[in-house]
């Protein structure tokens, strides 16, 4: 049996095999998602700067960061801060039109890889495009932008808006 | 990486579950074959799918974003699956038979569900050290380097390991009297 026989069999062989119980998964992604609140690690550096006797307070904290959807050390639930997740970079700058797309460093990275950096307080209102330059090349839009725009040369910006002092964005 | 997988691998690690609910609809038909072929029973390849995502899910920051994501979790799901083979020490033979459903001819369809359990069984019978990347190989594509990498292995013995299982496996089948129903 020659080579390439053998290896067209296995792959035939392997893929009818997962073919024929492959309902077994239809609803994995379901399963996954239900379990991944208790499964994911706590972040428990953060309880250890707590007393015993702030639980309930931390208890908040904790929560609080969950619904912003962080659980570092950056300080990711403020408006006011750009977070992006990148933990094998060595450097993360955020360009703008607000900052006339000069890269401005980040601060980072966390415990959990989170780079970070807080806009500025004389930013004026308006909609800004955005994204984040990794190790001083690699052009990253902001997963967690509420609105996208394709640029000329094919890349992906993200918009932010600055509402006016004292309205909600 | 994919359209959109960045992003949603983004998202994960900001704790969006349900844009990691997106990545195991991607790859869950890619893991949970990697896993059959490895452990040979569907009912462990779903657990094993189902403990890879998870475990992939908690060590996501370790997943550096340059690279290719379907090698990293490909390599998770190989890691699950030589844990669970050590723990339980599963080599059982294959108790599940395919529901295959190609060709009309019913003499030609059992003759070739007869082959595919041959070779499945033949799969089995080899030390789970070639049966790893020979999986990786023949069912998910990965190349020597991606194989390496995935494994923790050297390349050299990559290429050992599988020159072996083929050879080893052309034996056995060879000995079935599979060869000589191999197409022409």
């Amino acid at each position: 049996m020659h080579d390439h026989e053998l290896e067209a069999l296995l792959k035939e062989t392997l893929t009818q095999y997962a073919e024929a119980h492959r309902d077994r998964i239809a609803d994995l992604e379901y399963e996954i998602i239900e379990e991944l609140p208790e499964s994911r690690p706590a972040p428990r550096w953060r309880w250890g700067l707590v007393g015993a006797g702030a639980v309930a307070v931390a208890a908040v904290f904790v929560i609080g960061l969950w619904v912003g959807g962080n659980l570092s050390g950056a300080p990711c639930h403020d408006p006011q801060v750009l977070c992006l997740v990148y933990p094998n970079a060595k450097s993360v700058s955020l360009a703008s039109q607000f900052t006339l797309w000069e890269p401005i460093p980040m601060n980072g990275p966390d415990r959990s890889g989170v780079w970070w950096i807080r806009l500025p307080d004389d930013i004026k209102p308006g909609r800004y495009e955005y994204g984040f330059i990794v190790d001083g090349e690699r052009w990253v839009y902001d997963p967690r932008a509420s609105e996208f725009v394709h640029t000329f040369d094919d890349k992906i910006n993200s918009v932010l808006y600055i509402a006016p002092r004292g309205e909600q964005p | 990486m994919g359209a959109g997988e960045l992003e949603l691998i983004q998202r994960a690690l900001h704790g969006d579950v349900d844009a990691w609910g997106e990545i195991v609809r991607r790859y869950k038909d890619a893991v949970f074959g990697i896993a059959l072929g490895i452990l040979g029973n569907p009912a462990d390849a779903e657990d094993a799918a189902h403990d890879a995502f998870i475990r992939a899910y908690e060590g996501l920051h370790t997943f550096h974003l340059e690279k290719r994501f379907s090698t990293w979790i490909f390599a998770v799901t190989a890691n699950v699956c030589k844990n669970k083979l050590r723990r339980e020490r599963l080599f059982a033979p294959l108790k599940y038979i395919s529901k295959l459903t190609k060709g009309s001819d019913p003499a030609q369809r059992l003759a070739q569900e007869e082959r595919t359990r041959t070779i499945r069984e033949a799969i089995e019978q080899l030390k789970p050290a070639y049966r790893m990347p020979l999986v990786l190989r023949y069912y998910a594509d990965l190349d020597y380097k991606e194989i390496a990498e995935a494994l923790g292995l050297p390349e050299g013995t990559v290429k050992t390991r599988l020159h072996r299982a083929k050879a080893e496996l052309k034996r056995i089948l060879e000995q079935k009297g599979v060869a000589h129903h191999a197409r022409p």
